[in-house]
């Protein structure tokens, strides 16, 4: 038990990192280009047209917005995850909040993966919004972060759906005598 | 639900009392009482078999089965 007690806290404080890791870059990107591209792959498709520094006011707002959406469904899965370690703490293994914090988690998870194919078709849109007719693009993309990203969902989905099975089992056995 | 519990009856025949019975079977006061309403969604075989033991009877003593009218 001490060892589940470890494991959870430990797995608490790289929930916390991660989280903290995806906002400070998702910053760090858009205040600090030039120190970002030491630590991080900068977004190759506002790269391909001429960098954050050739952006316009409107083009800069447009495209951090863009580019925080699939972090947030992603910072809104972290918090889950820490949600359900907490009570998975506290003992509440079968409990229903466990079984919500999975089904959270599936569903963010789902919806980074269509706000990630989107931002990015959406990006190239906006960058290329005052180009001259012909030179505008489109482009819509699946890569391999949302692939892991929907077999992860899938996972989150089947065991809250093993969640909600395991409860009304022990419910079942706790009316036995 | 046709299964009918007579363990009351049985406890009233052998002069049982259900604080002893629930301390031998090692189930609490409160499930006994259930299990004596029938009030339960199932008993296990090895409660049954403490429960013979106890009152030196069989199954269908404390167990019957009542068609729905």
């Amino acid at each position: 038990m001490t060892n589940i007690s470890n494991s959870l806290r430990f797995l608490r404080i790289v929930i916390l990192i991660l989280g903290t890791v995806i906002m400070i870059a998702q910053l760090w990107y858009w205040l600090f280009p030039d120190t970002f591209y030491y630590i991080g792959l900068p977004n190759t498709a506002i790269e391909e047209h001429g960098g954050i520094a050739s952006l316009s006011s409107t083009e800069w707002w447009g495209s951090f917005i863009l580019t925080f959406l699939p972090n947030s469904a992603i910072l809104y899965a972290l918090y889950y995850l820490y949600r359900l370690t907490t009570f998975l703490s506290a003992g509440q293994w079968f409990e229903e909040v466990c079984e919500q914090c999975c089904s959270h988690i599936s569903k963010s998870l789902f919806v980074y993966v269509v706000l990630n194919i989107t931002h990015a078709t959406l990006l190239v849109v906006l960058l290329t919004m005052d180009n001259p007719p012909g030179k505008r693009e489109f482009a819509i993309g699946f890569g391999g972060d949302d692939l892991m990203a929907l077999v992860l969902a899938l996972f989150a989905l089947t065991i809250a759906h093993m969640v909600r099975l395991a409860r009304q089992q022990r419910d079942e056995l706790n009316e036995i005598i | 639900m046709p299964i009918v519990v007579k363990l009351d009856v049985v406890l009233a025949d052998r002069k049982v009392k259900s604080k002893d019975l629930a301390a031998h079977v090692g189930i609490t006061e409160a499930n006994l009482s259930l299990l004596k309403s029938g009030k339960v969604r199932g008993v296990r075989f090895e409660t049954i078999a403490a429960i013979c033991e106890y009152l030196q009877c069989q199954p269908g003593d404390i167990l019957s089965y009542q068609k729905d009218s």
